[in-house]
């Protein structure tokens, strides 16, 4: 870990992203799959892999040209001051009320999950006071909470998809077709959706210290990705079949419920809710240092901490008013979150890379 | 409800006291945080108000859906 002037390294960033992609991966990447691609639907991280590491590559030059840079200083000095201020500023509104909406998702997922009855303003405040101690303490603290996490959560992961294998039947992945073409692209929209929070990790490359190849570990990192997300899709589909599978509202921890030791321990799912918890803390806690920074950097302000309890009181209110119901939650996740994420994470930094390329600035 | 308005005030205090003891912010640093503290506390009270009236009424996905004549 790098303790040069509170910067974390590469692989500590890329650790975050690993976290970040984990919480919505499990909920949404079967479920959207499945209704899309079918039984098709575990070929559709092959066709997004090879997207991301086209994205990887755009990503890779924007941090080995403007080092140690954050986003926001790459966007303004490509578009200019005008367009690149209203362009961060529609990538703050974006973060803020997915910032909010991943708060209301974390708390519906543990109301059906785990504690059915308890109040959504009181699961809601428990989670954003934290999350304010937390990211108070700056982005290293965070890092090294990531890191410790992350063994935690990948154990958690290979033992309970070990764990699920006997329940697994393979014909349910079968038969593929050539008309599944289109089905298996569209079902890799949530990957590419998902993969679209990397813009979060650009806009504090500033606090990112390079002492190793970034191309390797964005790479890397893609390939753990794809890996995670084939994983999810086979084990939900093959235990339960696409047409169960695309109707549950958290498919993955229906799946994990069938798990059973020896036909003596049974319902065990509860390391599932753990991981849950832990991977939506640390992404609401990186959604919130994300936001917070850009303030910061695009006001040209050297202390945002004063403004980090009141803009996690927003965000509470924010998410208590923005649905009434999983429903809602699930119908926005599906018609308006995955577009804006695909254009906003994926689509707007490949364009201002190419203006880059065009004005010779990258 | 009261209380969570309660609570803003005393964070609100709490920090315009921190901003203004701080000594490592210069005049500038301190009149943007000032600025950008204030609009986020309109968002919040607006954010307030809004579920206090709604408090089993429509939420902002509803008439969103409702105005972009999303069915679900």
């Amino acid at each position: 870990m790098s303790e040069n002037n509170n910067k974390i390294s590469i692989k500590q960033s890329m650790i975050l992203f690993i976290i970040l992609f984990c919480a919505p991966a499990i909920r949404y990447i079967p479920l959207y799959s499945s209704a899309r691609a079918h039984q098709a639907a575990w070929l559709s991280p092959f066709f997004a892999f090879v997207l991301l590491i086209i994205y990887a590559l755009v990503w890779s030059k924007f941090a080995e040209k403007f080092k140690e840079q954050s986003f926001v200083d790459i966007i303004k000095n490509i578009l200019g001051n005008v367009a690149g201020n209203i362009v961060i500023l529609i990538y703050w509104i974006w973060i803020t009320i997915f910032l909010a909406y991943n708060v209301r998702m974390y708390v519906v997922r543990i109301v059906v999950s785990a504690m059915p009855n308890v109040s959504v303003l009181l699961l809601c405040g428990v989670m954003l006071i934290m999350i304010s101690f937390i990211v108070r303490k700056g982005i290293v603290n965070l890092a090294r909470m990531g890191e410790l996490f992350f063994l935690i959560l990948t154990l958690i992961f290979i033992i309970y998809n070990v764990l699920i294998i006997p329940e697994l039947d393979i014909y349910n992945l079968y038969p593929i077709t050539y008309k599944d073409v289109g089905g298996i692209i569209k079902g890799s929209f949530p990957i590419l959706s998902i993969f679209g929070y990397n813009v979060l990790i650009l806009f504090f490359n500033d606090k990112i210290t390079y002492t190793s190849d970034f191309k390797k570990v964005a790479t890397k990192s893609v390939l753990i990705l794809s890996i995670i997300s084939l994983i999810v899709i086979i084990v939900s589909i093959s235990t339960f079949g696409w047409k169960i599978i695309s109707t549950m509202p958290v498919p993955y921890l229906n799946t994990m419920m069938q798990i059973s030791l020896f036909d003596v321990v049974e319902r065990i799912e509860s390391g599932i809710v753990m991981f849950w918890i832990l991977t939506d803390f640390i992404l609401i806690a990186v959604f919130t240092y994300s936001s917070i920074h850009i303030i910061g950097k695009s006001l040209k302000i050297n202390e945002t901490r004063p403004l980090i309890s009141i803009y996690l009181i927003f965000i509470f209110f924010l998410a208590v008013i923005l649905a009434n119901s999983s429903i809602e939650l699930q119908t926005f996740s599906e018609n308006i979150l995955t577009p804006t994420n695909i254009a906003l994470g994926y689509c707007l930094p490949i364009i201002i890379f190419i203006i880059g390329k065009l004005r010779k600035k990258v | 409800m009261i209380f969570f308005f309660v609570f803003v005030i005393i964070i609100t205090v709490y920090e315009n006291y921190c901003i203004v003891k701080n000594c490592t912010m210069d005049k500038r640093n301190k009149k943007y945080i000032f600025i950008t503290y204030y609009i986020i506390l309109i968002l919040t009270v607006s954010s307030g108000i809004y579920y206090y009236l709604n408090v089993n009424g429509s939420s902002l996905f509803y008439n969103l859906f409702k105005f972009l004549n999303i069915h679900y």
